[in-house]
């Protein structure tokens, strides 16, 4: 039988004294919710490795500040978020790309960061039918609002509760489900051409 | 809710899908929906981005991932434990071993050296040396804590703490001589510790490949 995984809070305790095993367990455990996130805010990969890295530097380096009345994945969402937004907002568009990031002008920036869903189905029409909608809903994600992407991907993608988010974006519970709900609506209009 | 012949709002619909709504909420917006079948279709088309969101895959970073951020985190300071804690104070080479075996038998070797030199005197016997080693001892101490005291009131310190406590009223000379004692006891002890503390690492370990 095996043992019960230790907690998250577990192993921030363990990491503030100063075991190495505790910090690469809590990476393993948030590396690819984290750069899922980022990546899918700005939608380049080399862009969302350094905003990832930050991120977790920025929380290893300041554990012993780390407030046990929150979830620690609150936390290193509130720094992933926050560091992402900062950095879109640094990086204004001159031109949207309705394909790869927004920040893309060229035809290879284009292509170099339009995220391309893979599938295990078998089924060659199946296959081409969950590639196209996983695509469009990708597209789709990539013109919401930051807020209302944040708010969308943290609900759908990382499975949080309304309040977690509420505290990871720092805003009242009721601004994120407003959030959440006018995402959905904008996402279920964008995708109304194909069979979802 | 909008009214019976009215259709549900994008709001209702939200709440539907996810299965937000109360109860009784639910039994009239599913009322609804059986007769109306546009709202029945609005009501898929949510579900359906709803199941697509929650069916799209994370991304895995790079595989240099992980070593790049531990290269640039700096480690907190482990606790040392009990063992490394005593192993700080024990000799680490061969002669520091033989110093200190030397230093540790020499004092005792000395004291065995004279008591068998004192027993060795036909006069001397083990019960009056143990007897005379009582009353020094008991003497010493006592001629020590009358110096001690009597530096205490030379001091002013005495007269200074008795009148404090006098003002405070509420402390027993042989109350105040009891706290005196545990404050000799005490800051010295503190002094220790503090020096202790202050001769420990105090910056992090930074992370090394």
């Amino acid at each position: 039988m095996n043992p019960t995984p230790p907690s998250d809070h577990e192993l921030v305790v363990r990491a503030q004294q100063g075991s190495e095993a505790a910090y690469r367990e809590l990476l393993g455990r948030y590396q690819r919710p984290v750069f899922s996130l980022v990546y899918r805010m700005v939608r380049d990969r080399e862009q969302a490795e350094d905003l990832s890295q930050e991120t977790f530097v920025r929380v290893f380096n300041n554990i012993d500040r780390y407030d046990p009345k929150y979830k620690f994945s609150s936390w290193i969402f509130k720094i992933a978020t926050n560091l992402t937004i900062d950095a879109m907002r640094k990086k204004e568009p001159r031109t949207v790309s309705l394909d790869g990031s927004r920040y893309a002008e060229t035809s290879d920036e284009i292509e170099a960061t339009t995220i391309t869903v893979e599938s295990g189905d078998e089924n060659p029409e199946e296959l081409l039918v969950a590639k196209e909608l996983g695509e469009s809903i990708e597209q789709a994600i990539g013109r919401l609002r930051p807020e209302y992407r944040t708010a969308i991907l943290l609900r759908h993608v990382e499975g949080r509760e309304y309040q977690e988010i509420a505290e990871v974006m720092g805003l009242p519970l009721g601004t994120v489900k407003t959030y959440i709900h006018r995402a959905r609506n904008e996402l279920r209009g964008t995708l109304a051409h194909l069979r979802v | 809710m909008h009214e019976a012949d009215a259709h549900l709002s994008d709001w209702t619909l939200d709440l539907l899908a996810e299965g937000s709504l109360s109860h009784a909420e639910r039994t009239q917006a599913e009322a609804h929906l059986r007769a109306c079948a546009p709202c029945a279709g609005e009501l898929d088309a949510a579900r359906a981005v709803m199941a697509a969101l929650s069916s799209l895959p994370r991304f895995e970073p790079s595989p240099r991932f992980a070593e790049a951020v531990m290269a640039r985190v700096v480690l907190q300071p482990a606790a040392a434990p009990a063992e490394a804690r005593v192993r700080r104070w024990l000799p680490r080479t061969v002669r520091g071993w033989m110093a200190m075996g030397v230093l540790s038998v020499a004092p005792m070797a000395s004291m065995a050296a004279l008591l068998a030199w004192l027993l060795s005197h036909p006069l001397v016997s083990p019960g009056a040396l143990l007897g005379m080693s009582g009353r020094w001892v008991r003497d010493t101490g006592w001629s020590l804590l009358a110096r001690g005291a009597e530096a205490l009131v030379r001091s002013g310190v005495w007269q200074w703490a008795a009148d404090t406590f006098r003002g405070v009223g509420t402390l027993s000379p042989q109350q105040l001589a009891a706290a005196a004692l545990v404050l000799a006891i005490a800051v010295p002890a503190s002094g220790w510790a503090m020096a202790r503390l202050l001769r420990t690492p105090m910056g992090g370990m930074t992370h090394a490949h």
